[in-house]
């Protein structure tokens, strides 16, 4: 926080905090001065994402087979999203150490091993879709504008 | 009013047993509840790592589905709790914004929804008074204590504890089904679960703090609410375990899995069976010792009853008829 006030944002951007940081609001719960540190914390995250910086791969994998998985089913059908976050990790030793849960979440039958399309899937498509764009569209804008105005 | 149920994806497959005892409890308590028609994932954590709007556009479009139930939702999942709750409040106080989110939607959501905890709800729309006025089984001798998590509880003016380092309402709701609530301080404390795929080592250290936290305050299981507290702390137990070195064996409960035993559900109504870390002999060790209990202090009262009836009695007749008296006690 600190950082942001004197200014030093190139500095919180390409810190590890941002991208360590697992949204268990106890910052905000607990700052003294009212400050909402884990929304600054998410917003800087996607500012830092957006603007292509080094952000960890995993992190990136992740969220995309998220948001992948859901524009297909609507639903997060849990064994398709894992398959597509290690495939996209290219880490096999990974994907390995979770094979032991697996087994048993598929045994107790809490594993939905066929992914099934949900009602409602072709919105939430759309909401990604059109969502991405403005973003893209809002970073153009600010590239632009960047350019424009060499300090 | 109908409450507007929204299970979410992991209560329809990895956490079918906190789905189903919330449902019986529902049931139980005579809440009159339907599914969000329709219903689509909240977004959770990724969804607002990577932007803003679209986090808030995928939950309005539930809290739109819901308006065709009611106006109060109900998201047992800690995580979908939040996200749900946190579009509530920004779309709710800033009409711009709601213009904004419903551009992105196919049909505006123009309703006004309140979206409950599953705690908060039973405490605040069903009341402690008649939870305990439905107790069948007695579980005094199950000492747990209550896990909040991150979700559940922070930040206190979003989710209406009057403190966010001390939650109190599931203990509050345990102690109204009469179950032996533990203190402890790691009520909130993160177990690591939003790091479990990609960074292993972080979660299995968070973990293994919270169970040992809950056995060192005398706890013999920890209650949660949310699932993904549940996967961490039940499915990844043995895991954590071989990381550490430990050799943990505490069964995690959902909080309606203890509130429907104490109303009188079967294992089976609240699916024991789907619980990793086996909760069963501790549960029913439990209920037996209750009922040990329970016979020792009629037992004694018994006893006590006899002996003042006996004193009574040695009283009204006086000194000269003690023999009959000893005669008629034996």
């Amino acid at each position: 926080m600190r950082l942001l006030q004197v200014g030093l944002v190139e500095k919180v951007l390409d810190s590890r905090a941002i991208q360590l940081c697992i949204q268990c609001l106890t910052c905000t719960a607990r700052c003294p001065r009212n400050i909402d540190i884990a929304g600054i914390f998410e917003d800087l995250r996607t500012v830092s994402a957006a603007q292509d910086r080094d952000v960890p791969e995993y992190a990136k994998t992740f969220n995309k087979a998220f948001m992948t998985s859901l524009a297909r089913y609507g639903q997060l059908p849990e064994l398709y999203f894992m398959a597509l976050f290690y495939l996209g990790t290219m880490k096999p030793t990974m994907a390995m150490a979770d094979v032991p849960l697996a087994l048993p979440m598929v045994t107790k039958g809490k594993m939905q091993v066929l992914p099934r399309r949900a009602k409602g899937t072709g919105e939430v498509a759309r909401i990604y879709k059109k969502t991405m764009e403005k973003a893209r569209a809002r970073e153009k804008a600010e590239a632009v504008i960047a350019q424009g105005n060499p300090e | 009013m109908t409450l507007a149920y929204y299970p979410g994806c992991s209560l329809g497959h990895s956490s079918v047993e906190f789905d189903r005892s919330t449902r019986k409890v529902l049931d139980v308590l005579a809440v009159e509840y339907k599914d969000v028609p329709e219903w689509t994932c909240c977004g959770s954590t990724p969804a607002h790592m990577m932007d803003h709007l679209l986090a808030m556009s995928l939950a309005a479009r539930n809290l739109r589905q819901a308006t065709e139930i009611g106006d109060e939702l109900l998201a047992p999942c800690a995580s979908c709790y939040q996200r749900e709750k946190n579009a509530e409040i920004e779309i709710h106080r800033n009409d711009a914004f709601r213009a904004e989110v419903n551009e992105i939607l196919d049909s505006p959501y123009m309703g006004w929804v309140t979206v409950y905890a599953l705690p908060e709800y039973l405490l605040k729309r069903v009341g402690e008074e008649k939870i305990a006025g439905r107790v069948k089984i007695d579980l005094s001798q199950l000492k747990v204590v209550p896990y909040y998590g991150c979700l559940l509880a922070r930040p206190s003016e979003m989710t209406g504890e009057a403190n966010d380092e001390q939650p109190m309402m599931m203990d509050r709701l345990l102690r109204a089904a009469g179950v032996d609530v533990k203190w402890w301080n790691y009520k909130t404390e993160c177990c690591g679960a939003s790091v479990g795929m990609p960074k292993v080592e972080i979660q299995r250290r968070l973990t293994g703090k919270v169970l040992q936290q809950a056995v060192t305050a005398g706890a013999e299981a920890i209650v949660v609410c949310c699932p993904l507290c549940h996967v961490n702390l039940d499915l990844k137990q043995p895991q954590t375990n071989r990381f550490l070195g430990t050799d943990y064996e505490v069964p995690i409960l959902y909080l309606t899995q203890v509130l429907g035993l104490a109303l009188g559900l079967s294992a089976d109504d609240v699916m024991l069976k789907k619980n990793l870390v086996d909760p069963e002999p501790l549960i029913k060790r439990a209920i037996a010792e209750a009922a040990a209990v329970k016979r020792e202090e009629e037992r004694k009262a018994a006893e006590k009853a006899a002996k003042t009836a006996a004193r009574e009695a040695k009283v009204v007749a006086g000194t000269g008829e003690e023999g009959e008296a000893t005669e008629a006690e034996s």
